[in-house]
């Protein structure tokens, strides 16, 4: 089985793993695995790097947490975002993902909107902004680890929205 | 070496036979499995697993455990669009075996109650004759947390109670989740039915007694009953049971009611407890 695989590698360096477009509808590159995030120069801070490009864990991998976890999220993000003004029909979730590397320096923020019935939604840009801005401002996380080595890994926080207001934090 | 060769010829020739037989979506379907099964030495998420059930499901669109695990490690990573898109599919072919996961990743990993509830009621409706286990928790279980959530505390006692029940009778009270007397205790403190509430958070407690959260919440209900002495014991307990590791909690998202440290530690100092 191993020439099939040889085969199907150099698929996936040529064409990505998905030969649909749709399975690449949202936030993964060609080749990389779900969710990946590529460095962009013209989004990502010049001076954020992973540890280690080529192996980054997702964060309930390696135990990635800020505090105590969500709670401790939500008390620094919330206060953060309380004073949104109210955006009629702006319902749904918006998700921030990023990575934080093996020193817990966060980077790389990539965002995603959803209606209610999960389906791709733009939220108004400025709103967009507030919410990723909020996620920024979370600078003290600890780093996961796998067999007591620190690893890079991915991590999101989804706003739930209604109206344009955040109702709750996940995940 | 004839022979070998007449049988070699002939075992292609009925192989291909069989296969001329078959109807095409049934080589179809033997294809997505084979697939499928390929996936399963790759991680989760990873490009080769995704690659493979991209094939399984080019092979069959409709194979329905391809749709459901190409799914998961987009929900799981918050991309939930694709996530949707794949397992909506799997449940549109085959309600029964998908309602029950979608339900759970609606409830746990969106709270996205109504949602879930939506899920759950269907399956429930399918399958009449059946004590569903949406991902291994009683339907009643399930449905009563996405009540309570709902605020809808009489349906979420209904549910819990009915999970109880069913679950004691065939099999023990010993084999009910000792999360769902810890919910309806909840839902009774929500309801300010104080004594029923410290009813089922002491029969959590009999059943685990190192249950950090019933411990935590059975504190709440006897400062309420103004026992504060007992009540601040009941958050030492909690606190010890805590420190040892004994709470729920789930690597993917925060639980409903999840207990943190912190929370009890607020509470044994708004109290004045000594600890």
């Amino acid at each position: 089985m191993k020439w099939l695989y040889g085969i199907c590698g150099l698929g996936l360096l040529a064409f990505g793993p998905g030969c649909s477009s749709e399975s690449n509808a949202q936030g993964t590159g060609r080749g990389f695995s779900v969710g990946a995030i590529s460095e962009d120069p013209t989004l990502d801070a010049a001076t954020f790097e992973p540890c280690n490009p080529q192996r980054i864990a997702e964060y309930y991998q390696t135990g990635l947490k800020y505090g105590e976890g969500l709670k401790s999220i939500r008390q620094q993000v919330l206060p953060l975002v309380r004073e949104l003004p109210l955006r009629t029909g702006q319902n749904g979730y918006f998700t921030v993902r990023f990575m934080v590397n093996c020193h817990g320096v966060p980077g790389r923020y990539r965002s995603y909107g959803v209606t209610p019935e999960y389906e791709v939604h733009q939220f108004p840009e400025e709103l967009q902004e507030q919410l990723t801005e909020a996620c920024k401002s979370l600078q003290h996380w600890t780093p996961g680890s796998v067999e007591g080595r620190h690893l890079d890994a991915y991590y999101f926080i989804t706003f739930k929205l209604r109206d344009g207001q955040v109702i709750d934090l996940l995940p | 070496m004839k022979t070998g060769g007449n049988i070699l010829k002939s075992s292609i020739l009925i192989l291909a036979l069989h296969g001329l037989c078959q109807p095409i979506s049934a080589q179809n379907r033997e294809q997505a499995q084979r697939w499928f099964e390929q996936q399963k030495r790759f991680p989760q998420g990873s490009a080769f697993e995704q690659y493979f059930l991209q094939l399984a499901l080019e092979a069959d669109s409709t194979y329905t455990p391809a749709l459901q695990e190409k799914s998961v490690p987009y929900n799981k990573r918050g991309l939930y669009a694709e996530g949707f898109r794949l397992l909506n599919q799997a449940v549109e072919h085959d309600p029964v075996e998908h309602l029950g996961y979608r339900g759970f990743v609606k409830l746990y990993m969106l709270r996205d109650y109504d949602g879930a509830l939506a899920d759950f009621i269907r399956l429930d409706t399918l399958t009449p004759h059946v004590r569903d286990a949406p991902w291994s928790e009683d339907i009643g279980h399930v449905k009563g947390l996405a009540y309570l959530l709902l605020e809808d505390r009489e349906n979420a006692l209904a549910s819990f109670s009915d999970c109880i029940q069913a679950i004691s009778a065939q099999s023990g009270e010993d084999w009910v989740d000792v999360r769902v007397f810890l919910y309806r205790g909840i839902a009774q403190l929500e309801m300010e039915a104080l004594g029923p509430a410290l009813a089922d958070f002491e029969k959590a407690l009999v059943l685990y007694p190192k249950f950090s959260e019933a411990w935590y919440y059975k504190g709440l209900t006897l400062a309420l009953i103004g026992q504060d002495q007992e009540s601040c014991q009941a958050l030492e307990m909690a606190l010890h049971w805590f420190d040892k590791g004994n709470f729920y909690e789930d690597k993917y998202f925060e639980l409903p009611y999840q207990l943190y440290r912190s929370d009890i530690l607020e509470k044994l100092e708004s109290r004045d407890c000594a600890y």
